[in-house]
């Protein structure tokens, strides 16, 4: 449970957001890191990240300026936030080899997302997440309980995963629609039926592992 | 084989002729507008100098007329007076319209005939030149305009893209702090610093909202509201409100007596203060001066800031510019909405040094009419 996985630097000036994205990431038990302005190249290589998250108009210079200095040095994925969504800056930012840019305002979740993939590819988090013989691979849509095979909807699968990432954590329907479903979606009774449903096809093969915490909403533990 | 080609060779033989055809008749055609044109202009002369003739009473006055319309290239007889008229030739081979007209001249009508000659057609050809001249400078002066409008809509693609990007920095505090909290679910201190993250990025937003319509609506009103004022009185009323929401705030108001205005009260009170909110960003001292001047009533607000470096005294003005230094508290709108203000009433506003090193800006309205 606590391997620890994946150092990523946060380079951003607002403060809320950098705050969000750092506790998020330290939520999943990554190593973070925050700037909140241009630091020197040396000082962000110092920390050996596998994951630069990088805004691109900071109050001394422009993030993509240090992303150049940053990949002269060595090989770093990086991940562009920027509040500007003009074609011009993706291709900047897309021509620097960045791995992923996403436009603020974004969900929190979204970024995860992308983080974790960024990292499986680079063999800094395992490719399959496993919990109590339970194992997920969200790259190949694949879930899996004591070497049986599950056949799991999309939906289910990364509510699953969601809850596996946040095992021992008591989740409330909110934050499970918000973090799984996004924000269009507002009924608690989706996040009821999915739940139901994969409970049914998670103890075809064993104890129950998503367990109903009274008031709150559920907790995936053994 | 041979048929179908000389069919088609003839074919396009017809057709070629055909486009001839209708090329020469459409080449005729303009020919002929065009002069139908001139000669219609030139009827119109020869009918207007007709009733120049019949209004001149005495043999003097016609005399005069007839010169006159000599000088224009009409020739006038006149019937039975012209040893009395003086002066009447006639252009000969030269007639392209005439105007019969009875004129009365000594109690009686006296038959006239009016000949325009080729001079006149001429002289019209050469003021259609002018106005073709005329239209080429319209040409240039609409071409001028189209560009200065693409140039304002480059401006206003600009505006559109900055505003966009100021208005996705704060919402994206806002979703992010609201997600932290659904997330982590903290306990109660850090969960109150949250929430008051929260308040502080939607009054940031509300702050952004409120000038971006206030600038909007300068632009969209040309003529601002117009009463008499007093900008020494205004000035006071400034102060007086930066004193309450920042009692620590040190500043200073200068002013001999009132300064009679003319001018939008409200618009300019909250142009005024956000040249004071503008100085308390980065200075603790302000002098506020308001003079009656030879160029109109002049208000100055100097700070004991750092100044404004001199490449920068005129960027400042544009919406979203903001120095280096300065606080990402403030919309960066503050002194666009100024500009636009003192523009609006035919006024300026400018930024130099004051003696000390601080920034100085100068308010001047228009002196009164």
């Amino acid at each position: 449970m606590g391997e620890p996985i994946g150092r990523v630097v946060v380079i951003e000036d607002e403060q809320p957001v950098r705050d969000a994205i750092l506790a998020a990431l330290r939520a999943e038990r990554f190593t973070a890191t925050g700037f909140e302005d241009l630091p020197r190249p040396a000082d962000v290589l110092a920390l050996a990240p596998d994951l630069a998250i990088l805004d691109v108009l900071l109050p001394s210079g422009n993030g993509f300026a240090l992303a150049r200095l940053l990949r002269e040095r060595r090989e770093l994925p990086i991940i562009f936030l920027t509040a500007r969504d003009a074609v011009a800056d993706r291709v900047a930012g897309l021509e620097l080899g960045a791995d992923d840019y996403l436009v603020k305002p974004f969900a929190l979740e979204e970024l995860m997302a992308r983080v974790r993939a960024v990292l499986r590819r680079r063999g800094a988090i395992p490719q399959v997440l496993e919990v109590e013989r339970v194992l997920v691979d969200e790259e190949h849509g694949f879930a899996a309980r004591a070497g049986r095979e599950l056949a799991l909807t999309s939906t289910e699968l990364r509510l699953l995963a969601f809850l596996m990432r946040h095992r021992g954590q008591a989740l409330s329907k909110d934050q499970l629609l918000t973090q799984v479903w996004g924000y269009d979606a507002y009924d608690h009774n989706l996040v009821e039926v999915h739940i139901s449903a994969l409970r049914r096809k998670l103890e075809t093969n064993g104890p129950r592992l998503i367990h109903t915490v009274r008031g709150i909403g559920y907790r995936f533990s053994p | 084989m041979t048929g179908h080609r000389s069919t088609r060779k003839r074919l396009i033989a017809a057709s070629i002729v055909g486009i001839v055809v209708a090329l020469a008749a459409f080449v005729v055609i303009i020919t002929v507008r065009y002069r139908d044109g001139l000669d219609q202009r030139l009827r119109t002369d020869l009918t207007s100098g007709a009733s120049a003739l019949r209004a001149a009473r005495t043999p003097a006055a016609l005399k005069s007329v007839i010169d006159s319309l000599a000088a224009e290239d009409i020739s006038v007889d006149l019937a039975g007076i012209t040893a009395k008229g003086g002066t009447l030739q006639s252009t000969p081979g030269a007639a392209l319209l005439t105007v019969r007209e009875l004129i009365p001249v000594g109690g009686s009508d006296v038959p006239a005939t009016l000949t325009g000659s080729r001079a006149g057609i001429d002289r019209q050809v050469r003021s259609l030149e002018v106005t073709e001249a005329a239209l080429a400078r319209a040409i240039v002066l609409l071409d001028r305009a189209a560009s200065d409008a693409r140039a304002s809509e480059a401006a206003m693609r600009t505006f559109l893209a900055d505003a966009s990007h100021e208005l996705r920095t704060p919402v994206a505090a806002l979703q992010a702090t609201a997600e932290r909290l659904l997330r982590e679910q903290p306990p109660r201190p850090a969960r109150d610093a949250i929430e008051a993250q929260l308040a502080r990025d939607s009054r940031r937003l509300g702050h952004l909202i409120d000038d971006l319509l206030n600038l909007a609506r300068l632009e969209a009103r040309e003529q601002p509201h117009r009463e008499p004022l007093d900008l020494a009185d205004l000035a006071t009323t400034a102060v007086a409100a930066t004193r309450t929401t920042d009692p620590a705030a040190r500043v200073e108001l200068v002013t001999a007596g009132p300064v009679p205005a003319t001018g939008d009260r409200d618009a300019l009170l909250r142009a005024v203060r956000n040249l004071l909110d503008n100085a308390f960003a980065v200075a603790n001292t302000v002098v506020v001066e308001v003079t009656q001047t030879a160029k109109g009533p002049t208000m100055t607000v100097t700070d004991n800031g750092p100044g404004v470096p001199a490449d920068q005294r005129e960027r400042i003005f544009e919406p979203f510019v903001r120095l280096p230094r300065s606080s990402r508290a403030g919309t960066g709108l503050g002194l666009a909405i100024v500009r636009r203000t003192l523009e609006s009433h035919g006024g300026t506003i400018t930024c130099d040094q004051s003696p000390t090193g601080g920034a100085r800006f100068t308010l001047r309205l228009p002196a009164d009419p």
